[in-house]
């Protein structure tokens, strides 16, 4: 019975208490219906009913009261965030701002005193500083990378930096405060673990194609601009006979093979154009401009921007904290000041990612040791400037 | 106060002067500014509950259910908030001791000690708060909801169980799956109630007392983002209360989809409210309070549903409608498929047509087809330019009305029905067997009804031009790769819902009045009908049997499009019209199952 899907899930509307609009309305109301409320009122005081005009003004004094909010009433008001002042003291030292060609692109915490600074790797682009509390500014270089959590390694030349408590045991309770330091004095932002440590799921990849089938297979039906398929030079009309050397008899099987790779991975299609054959290289994308998306992913962008890179972690927890992508990187902390976790990602409007800390431990030994060590400076850095050949498989943020 | 007590005559007298008009007299609009501003300074704000209630009565309680559930409401005999039957019984509020009662209490936590008084409390209404919230699934979505009592009684929104005596799934926060069926619904306020039918006992939690709440409170939302999964607790989410009135509470626990239903907790792990909607601000967070569960109890749980016609079909039996389906792979309205005996089939219209103009606009898109569609009413001429196999054809077409017997309109679900307010019809008339075509939708008793070919639409497709775009095509020939691409139509489909509801349905015309104020000596009344007040259009809910409406063969369910030589859009034409009759029998033209039909009805 689809009828009700229409959908449940989604169905959280939007509200215009929000707009401006509502507040002028009000205004130009009030100024002509209050003073007739009042000779009403004052003519019959029995008069129990609500009519227009009470309710205009109401209405208005609802909204007005919607949109002046005091701060101290905030859950991450400034209020609230300078209760917890002193148990960030500590973690905040060892709280780095990292910057690109100028502009801050991710936290990052330090975890050795001779200049080991973890953050989040795919937001990464070009030459690395780091903006520490005390003022000083140190440039860094990436010495490993760990793709399936997205964390980075720099290293830094410095000696004797304030590090962070990590806490080594796990000690997670669902509904704890976590707070996000960066490097002020109040922390950048706070809230609770909503989720105890779980796998967070691969996000299928999209081609870019809207497909039918045909005697000779999966056969294009419509192209999406901006997709990997247009990118790629498929055309309407080819009939898609294999992905990586998988061969896609039908319709069905495309889309599931499809649905096995993220975005960002490179696929091989092979096409029957005419009596061609052809092999081209397509990269998945998260999805199209012009390809309506669902409402789910509608109301998850809604209020907060999210990271680009915000799927596919083996082990992360999640909690209610409100992130920028870009304070993303660093530690998070319980209120003993110890730090549980790294913050990996804004995942959507009630949600964002840290990587527990007893995971980041097993990872530190590969990205110190270089290990996990990008391939070629050079060509990682330039890799990371076109997005085909990134090999996180995720473009930049911006 | 000193200043506007003084200022107060003056700036009435001045203000009774731009009330009659004279706009450009500055010394009116200068005071009534004055007065504006002293009208700012009343002590608006601050936690008096009653002074922040949406239309409180002067004096009167807030709970006071007129107040509570605003229109529909009137009809209710006042029910103490405090029913006995909706206390749940057993469920144990969770302590809360003084030293963090005390730090709860202020304005903000203002140390770590305060801050761990927070946390701890917390996690004591974790523990019972979590295995209480389940998931819902409801045909294929997804809503959320928290069991309330033993029995498995289940709160959820209004949105979410859609109309009583569905079936449902309820996933428990083990992963256990249980069938439940829908309760009520206050579809105004987005109340609902769900049961579970399977035998056992289940965890629940308390429901809070009525109008408990305080600004600035602090609460936990539980929920299920984007559906239940196994993997996964119910989400937890602190937040507070950032502002509320009698019909919403509004919260910075962030929601999302799926969320839906689910329940916010005060820090004595009692439910305050059932998620209901959310706002583009991250902190527009919509809750439905407790007290209009309890308010509503005995209706809810009666399995009554109220407040408007369901969601997804609210204008669709006063929408326009042509009969067709179109082809969701294409961006241009082409038909795939033509409904039997609709405007569009009556107008010699053919599949594999596309519509290239309508009523003289060009519609290169669906939406736009669908959106200038939606500006007319039933009834209208509309000049139609379909290209087929590349000549161009010019059609006449008249729209209909939706048929009542068509999947997804108002009447087609079951138990589900539509109900107009109940005010001018006692409550008996809903216990006594109803008269021979009170409902259309059942085919023996309106064999009009046997016309229209059953289950050709999806009962998803309450509009008839876009909706069946995507549900009706034949899905063999062509699927978009995945999901999000399967769904081309969604996002238009969901605008041209809300374009419907801004202005397609009811494009002219002043609104119904409100309910209470319509006269017993209404033109509708003494044909020997009523209208159904729900609705902006004249919708004949119920006839006075033996009435001359009756006599001439009027039905509920029919749509009044005319009488004698005039367009009739609302319930105040209709009175108008009526009242300038001076015949001895009018003609009245109707609008049923998407024909139109002209009675003649004789006057006293």
């Amino acid at each position: 019975m689809p009828n009700a899907t229409s959908s449940i899930s989604h169905r959280l509307s939007i509200q215009p208490f929000d707009s401006f609009q509502g507040f002028w309305v009000g205004v130009l109301i009030l100024i002509f219906m209050v003073p007739s409320a009042r000779e009403i009122r004052g003519q019959d005081p029995n008069l129990d009913e609500p009519n227009l005009l009470e309710r205009a003004g109401w209405s208005f004094r609802e909204a007005l009261q919607q949109m002046t909010i005091p701060n101290s009433r905030l859950t991450d008001g400034p209020h609230v965030r300078a209760a917890f002042r002193g148990v960030i003291e500590n973690s905040s030292e060892a709280t780095v701002r990292v910057e690109c060609h100028g502009r801050e692109v991710a936290i990052g915490g330090i975890i050795g005193p001779d200049g080991w600074v973890l953050t989040k790797a795919s937001h990464l682009d070009g030459p690395i500083r780091l903006r520490l509390k005390d003022g000083r500014t140190l440039e860094a270089e990436v010495v490993g990378i760990q793709d399936d959590y997205d964390l980075a390694m720099l290293k830094v030349d410095a000696r004797d930096l304030p590090i962070l408590d990590l806490a080594r045991q796990e000690q997670l309770n669902v509904g704890q405060w976590v707070v996000t330091p960066g490097t002020d004095r109040d922390p950048l932002a706070v809230g609770i673990v909503s989720v105890g440590p779980r796998e967070i799921p691969k996000q299928s990849g999209i081609l870019g194609i809207q497909i039918g089938d045909s005697d000779a297979g999966p056969r294009v039906e419509r192209i999406f601009s901006n997709s990997g398929a247009a990118q790629a030079g498929i055309l309407v009309n080819d009939v898609i006979t294999s992905i990586d050397g998988k061969s896609t008899e039908n319709r069905n099987a495309l889309t599931q093979t499809i649905r096995k790779y993220s975005p960002g991975d490179i696929i091989q299609v092979g096409i029957l154009r005419g009596q061609q054959k052809l092999t081209l290289n397509a990269t998945l994308t998260e999805r199209v401009d012009g390809m309506a998306p669902d409402r789910g992913a509608i109301q998850n962008r809604m209020g907060s921007e999210l990271s680009k890179r915000r799927f596919g972690f083996p082990v992360a927890l999640q909690h209610d904290t409100v992130l920028k992508p870009v304070d993303c990187g660093g530690p998070l902390v319980n209120l003993d000041g110890q730090t549980i976790g790294f913050n990996i990602a804004r995942g959507g409007r009630t949600e964002s990612y840290a990587i527990p800390t007893p995971v980041v431990m097993t990872l530190l030994y590969d990205l110190m040791s270089g290990n996990l060590a990008p391939a070629d400076p050079e060509s990682e850095q330039a890799a990371m400037l076109h997005p085909i050949g990134n090999p996180n498989g995720y473009p930049p943020e911006p | 106060m000193f200043p506007a007590v003084i200022a107060f005559p003056f700036i009435r007298t001045r203000c009774r002067w731009l009330r009659l008009g004279f706009w450009n007299d500055r010394h009116g609009a200068i005071s009534c500014l004055v007065f504006f501003l002293l009208f700012l300074c009343e002590p608006t704000t601050g936690n008096d509950f009653r002074m922040i209630g949406r239309f409180p009565a002067k004096g009167g309680p807030i709970t006071d259910p007129a107040w509570v559930m605003g229109t529909d409401a009137t009809t209710e005999q006042p029910v103490p908030p405090e029913s006995a039957k909706s206390e749940t019984q057993g469920a144990q509020r969770v302590d809360l001791p003084p030293e963090i009662a005390a730090a709860l209490a202020k304005k903000y936590p203002e140390d770590i000690e305060d801050l761990r008084a927070i946390e701890r409390q917390i996690g004591r209404v974790l523990a019972t708060a979590i295995p209480a919230t389940v998931g819902l699934q409801i045909g294929m979505s997804a809503g959320s909801g928290v069991l309330v009592r033993g029995d498995g009684l289940i709160l959820t929104a209004g949105h979410v169980a859609g109309i009583p005596k569905r079936d449902v799934w309820v996933i428990l926060s083990d992963g256990r799956r249980v069938r439940g069926k829908t309760l009520g619904i206050n579809r105004h306020i987005d109340s609902g109630l769900i049961q579970i039918t399977e035998p056992g006992e289940w965890p629940y939690v308390p429901m809070a007392k009525a109008n408990q709440i305080k600004l600035g409170e602090w609460v936990l939302a539980l929920g299920h983002p984007g559906g239940f999964r196994p993997d996964r607790s119910a989400p937890v989410r602190l937040g507070r209360i950032v502002f509320f009135n009698s019909q919403v509470i509004r919260t910075d626990c962030t929601l999302v989809g799926g969320d839906s239903g689910g329940p916010l907790f005060n820090m004595q792990g009692e439910v305050v409210a059932i998620h209901s909607r959310i706002g583009t601000h991250i902190r527009s967070n919509f809750h439905v309070p407790i007290a209009t569960y309890h308010a509503t109890w005995d209706r809810l749980l009666a399995g009554e549903a109220w407040g408007g016609p369901p969601l997804a079909e609210q204008p669709a039996q006063i929408r326009p409608f042509l009969g067709i389906h179109l082809d969701g792979r294409q961006d241009q309205p082409r038909i795939i498929q033509i409904n039997p005996d609709t405007p569009a089939h009556l107008a010699g219209i053919r599949e594999g047509d596309v519509i290239r103009t309508f009523d003289g606009h060009p519609v290169p898109s669906r939406e736009d087809l669908a959106r200038r569609l939606l500006a007319k009413n039933p009834g209208d001429d509309v000049k139609i330019e379909i290209d087929r196999a590349g000549e161009t054809i010019q059609v006449e077409v008249k729209l209909a009305a939706r048929l009542p017997s068509f999947p997804g309109s108002p009447r087609e679900n079951g138990d589900g029905k539509l109900e107009p307010p109940e005010k001018d019809s006692p409550k008996p008339d809903k216990t006594q067997p109803a008269p021979p075509g009170a409902k259309p939708s059942q085919p023996q008793n309106s064999p009009d009804n046997q016309e229209m070919p059953e289950g050709q639409e999806t009962p998803e497709s309450p509009s008839g031009p876009n909706k069946p775009s995507e549900e009706g095509k034949p899905r063999q020939r062509s699927m978009p790769e995945n999901e999000s691409q399967s769904e081309p139509g969604k996002e238009s489909e969901s605008k041209s819902k809300d374009d419907s509801d801004a202005g397609g349905g009811e494009p002219t015309g002043p609104k119904t009045p409100p309910a209470p104020s319509v006269p017993p000596e209404s033109g509708a009344r003494l044909l020997g009908f009523e209208l159904d007040q729900a609705a902006v259009k004249c919708i004949v809910a119920r006839l006075i049997p033996g009435s001359p409406a009756d006599g001439a063969g009027i039905r509920p369910g029919d749509l009044i499009v005319q009488i004698q030589s005039h367009a009739i859009l609302n319930a105040s034409d209709l009175d108008r019209v009526l009242s300038e009759q001076k015949r001895n029998a009018i003609k009245i033209v109707i609008l049923r199952n998407g024909s139109m039909r002209t009675l003649l009805i004789p006057l006293k």
